[in-house]
């Protein structure tokens, strides 16, 4: 919806459209399918490598599923996976205008039962997901990183490589 | 295949992937470059604009506060964790990388507004505390400004103390610190009344008005249910803020601008009228507080603020007349130059990522080999 603002807007020159400033094309080159597949396959791979972790006594209060999301990586510091980050954001929109959308989540359901079923995901996302679905996915939301967290764990040594 | 073979091609394999890895790095590095390059063509491009602009001087009130008296007040606050923070943005050559990546700025400092009356009752409604808020952008930010001793007691010799006691300052009594992570965006239909776990401040969730270089928030005006709008209603709070070029490029980790989260955190639905007088006749459409130019206020809990208006130390500037020819797609730079700043980020993240799995693969080599 427009609405006036309350300064003036910049003065146009009329004559200024030679004086537009050059946009570079970099923007596009980054979301070309190529490189999109290459960075998605740096990131399952390194997603790969993270262990879930096995010991989970934890009983988080929650309210929102992203909210339960961001509990989860702060306990146990470990990133979600892009996969589990967009479920979580879909599960939460879900919930508008449903007729329990003020109940608090944790009395719908129980906190480890939240916990432990992102945690099943969390496992198919980084075991069995492809980089090149992934890079479609990407190519479809150019705001995917949105929904990458920037949370880089020590790599336990015992880990496989693929 | 006899053990020594079989060492052999897990040693070839693993100096596969430490090679596969490397041309990552080196592929990433590329991209991050190329990124680089165009950020710095295009703030070139938008700087020349900026040194253009010619900027009038406010001689018509006394009581005139541009940007850098907000500055100069703060400077004023000694000993304060604002003060000495501002004092170590302009005395760059002690920069503290930790302290000063991650920050922000001083929340008086990040916006201002177009006259004194919104000045003066905006920052009171804030209260001093808070316009002399850090502001920083992760929880790695917020600690390093603050360390404790492993007694509970806090450290002065580390963070912000030992920078206030490196320059004969003391920080005295408390202060803030605001975290943009804080400001997870949660879908809801509606604001919510009743108090959110965790959600420290309530961040915006919805559109933005179109083609606006100041990207102001598209949020409907209060009306009557006669579809009026209340008499003195002049804006919301939020958008009123007028936030500079650089403050306006400023993207959270969510690709998030600091009206939407900050300010947006800070006020909410705050109303600005006229006067207090149409204020409390708009009193049913009243969501989120109020204030009026002339020294009422409402709080966002509803509680009325009477007495007399008591000014505070520290206020947001006052936007100076600026004439200025810009070109025509001047705002879509400056979105442009936001947008790859992030990505950039992102990229930085990635090669991260790719020189953690490196570093990983390396030691376990090692550990083979020994």
């Amino acid at each position: 919806m427009k609405r006036s603002s309350p300064w003036d807007e910049p003065v146009q020159n009329p004559d200024s459209s030679s004086n537009d400033i050059p946009l570079p094309i970099t923007s596009i080159d980054l979301t070309s399918q190529d490189i999109l597949i290459r960075r998605a396959e740096i990131y399952q791979e390194y997603m790969k490598q993270i262990p879930i972790p096995s010991q989970r006594g934890s009983v988080i209060p929650f309210n929102s599923w992203m909210g339960l999301g961001k509990s989860i990586k702060q306990l146990y510091g470990q990133p979600l996976h892009y996969l589990t980050n967009v479920i979580l954001k879909q599960w939460d929109q879900l919930r508008l205008n449903s007729k329990d959308e003020y109940k608090p989540l944790d009395n719908l359901i129980h906190p480890t039962k939240a916990e432990a079923t992102i945690w099943l995901m969390e496992e198919v996302h980084r075991q069995t997901s492809s980089h090149f679905q992934i890079a479609e996915l990407w190519k479809l939301d150019p705001m995917y990183n949105c929904s990458v967290d920037a949370i880089f764990p020590t790599l336990e040594k015992h880990c496989e490589t693929s | 295949m006899s053990k020594l073979n079989q060492n052999d091609a897990n040693h070839e394999s693993i100096k596969n992937e430490i090679k596969k890895h490397e041309d990552n790095l080196k592929f990433l590095n590329s991209q991050s470059n190329r990124l680089a390059e165009s950020i710095l063509d295009l703030q070139v491009s938008l700087g020349r604009y900026h040194s253009c602009s010619v900027i009038t001087p406010d001689n018509e009130s006394g009581s005139s506060n541009t940007e850098d008296d907000t500055a100069e007040q703060i400077l004023k606050k000694e000993n304060s964790a604002a003060g000495i923070f501002c004092w170590l943005k302009a005395n760059a050559q002690t920069s503290n990388l930790a302290l000063e990546k991650d920050a922000v700025g001083v929340v008086a400092t990040l916006a201002r507004v177009e006259s004194d009356e919104l000045s003066r009752i905006l920052s009171e409604y804030l209260g001093l505390q808070t316009m002399l808020a850090i502001v920083c952008s992760t929880n790695e930010g917020v600690n390093a400004l603050e360390k404790y001793n492993p007694e509970g007691t806090i450290n002065c010799n580390a963070g912000l103390h030992g920078i206030g006691s490196s320059i004969k300052r003391k920080v005295n009594g408390r202060f803030a610190v605001i975290c943009l992570e804080a400001f997870r965006q949660e879908l809801t239909s509606k604001p919510r009344k009743d108090t959110i776990h965790g959600a420290l401040f309530r961040p915006y969730v919805g559109g933005f008005v179109a083609n606006d270089p100041q990207k102001k928030l598209a949020i409907p005006k209060p009306r009557f249910p006669n579809e009026e709008c209340p008499a003195g209603f002049i804006d919301y709070a939020v958008n009123m803020l007028y936030l500079e070029s650089n403050n306006l490029s400023f993207v959270t980790s969510s690709g998030h601008g600091l009206r939407e989260t900050l300010f947006y955190g800070l006020l909410s639905g705050l109303q600005v009228y006229r006067t207090r007088n149409e204020m409390m006749s708009a009193l049913p459409c009243i969501d989120e507080g109020a204030v009026s130019l002339d020294g009422g206020m409402i709080k966002k809990n509803g509680m009325f603020v009477l007495g007399s208006r008591k000014d505070v130390e520290v206020k947001f500037g006052i936007v100076s007349g600026r004439s200025g020819v810009v070109p025509p797609n001047y705002s879509q730079a400056e979105e442009v130059v936001r947008r790859l700043k992030w990505e950039s980020t992102k990229l930085a993240e990635d090669i991260q990522r790719e020189q953690q799995l490196l570093d990983h693969l390396k030691a376990k080599s090692a550990d083979k080999v020994a």
